[in-house]
């Protein structure tokens, strides 16, 4: 629940806060910037299940660099940076091919069972495999947008891009996304979900 | 415009950054293409899959007390700010006065008195009278009650006082300062 006492605090008061070892700031830091890192761990990483250790490392790692941290570059940047580099760090230490989504069973999407929670498992799983498929910094941009639930402009201040640059890496995460997988049957199937 | 290309537009169509012109050949060219339409309902159907997935996400507070109890990270009390000192200040005073006035109990009674009585005389001296015996009357009449004697009623009012003092100043504490 968000500490109504410290909600309109800036960025460098969470910071300066946090620093001086108020631990109600730290927390109020960690759920403003929570969304975010897990957004760049998951842009990075793909579906790993493990995406919500690594999130939970970045801010053991922004703890200890807190007293380094002066303000210089924006918090939401340097939070963005330190979870980039985390998660970059644990796709090399567990050797991404081992955890990837061929591993994994994932049934395809027309499977019949009637039962409506199954299906949107499926469909889940389908679409978190299609995310997989495409481009690193297409799904890094989308997972910004829509997990992270970051505006054109935040996204393009963290990631250090143009705005129109932004926009294009959400558009080609989408065509990308559709050539990946079944446009139809996935339709079909979200019309099932709507309509039974 | 081929296919291809209106395709390509229909993630920003969708989004609403198309505009003018370029929207309007969307819209004419979407009127006759069925699979365009096929399109642009997967896109629309994918903004609401990628939006569904935030439910993946864990909660940010539950996040944050992960992550503060893996530091280890308690509840700490911050330094004493200057203004926190006031109450503590008040009751140093406090004690120190009540040491004073009891140490000095014989003296400091007959100068108060004499004080007092100067005072009250300003006001003519039937009312001074009058108010020096309502206030015996009403310390002796509590003493009375209580089967004390008037200084040890003088000495409740004065721990009340006190008390009063102290837990005011403990609720500033924790209401301003308890981190």
């Amino acid at each position: 629940m968000e500490d109504p006492g410290l909600r309109g605090e800036s960025d460098s008061a969470l910071a300066a806060g946090a620093r001086e070892g108020s631990e109600k700031a730290f927390r109020k830091l960690v759920e403003r910037y929570h969304p975010m890192a897990y957004a760049v761990v998951r842009g990075v990483l793909g579906d790993r299940s493990d995406a919500e250790d690594v999130a939970q490392e970045v801010f053991i790692k922004v703890f200890r660099g807190l007293s380094g941290f002066r303000g210089d570059a924006k918090l939401s940047t340097w939070v963005y940076t330190i979870a980039r580099n985390e998660a970059i760090n644990a796709a090399r230490k567990k050797d991404l091919a081992d955890a990837s989504i061929e591993d994994v069973v994932v049934e395809t999407p027309e499977d019949s069972r009637p039962d409506e929670q199954y299906r949107r498992k499926i469909r889940r799983e389908h679409l978190e495999r299609c995310l997989s498929e495409i481009e690193e910094s297409h799904r890094l941009a989308l997972e910004l947008r829509y997990m992270g639930e970051m505006s054109y402009t935040e996204i393009s201040e963290v990631m250090g891009l143009p705005i129109g640059t932004v926009k294009t890496y959400i558009h080609r995460g989408k065509v990308a996304l559709e050539k990946v997988m079944n446009r139809s049957q996935f339709v079909e199937t979200y019309k099932q979900r709507e309509h039974p | 415009m081929s296919c291809e290309k209106f395709e390509d537009l229909l993630p920003l169509y969708l989004e609403g950054e198309l505009a003018g012109e370029e929207r309007r050949r969307v819209d004419e060219h979407l009127a006759g293409c069925p699979s365009c339409r096929e399109s642009l309902a997967f896109y629309g159907e994918l903004e609401t899959a990628l939006v569904s997935r935030r439910d993946l996400r864990p909660s940010p507070a539950r996040a944050a007390a992960a992550v503060t109890a893996r530091l280890g990270l308690r509840r700490r009390w911050k330094p004493l700010d200057a203004w926190i000192g006031v109450p503590a200040v008040a009751s140093a005073g406090f004690i120190l006065l009540g040491l004073v006035l009891f140490v000095f109990r014989g003296p400091v009674t007959v100068f108060f008195s004499e004080v007092a009585e100067r005072i009250l005389g300003l006001f003519g001296e039937q009312f001074s009278t009058g108010l020096s015996r309502a206030v015996e009357a009403w310390t002796s009449g509590i003493g009375r009650i209580a089967g004390l004697g008037n200084e040890w009623v003088l000495l409740s009012i004065y721990a009340g006082l006190f008390a009063l003092i102290m837990l005011t100043g403990s609720w500033m504490v924790l209401k301003f300062v308890r981190e």
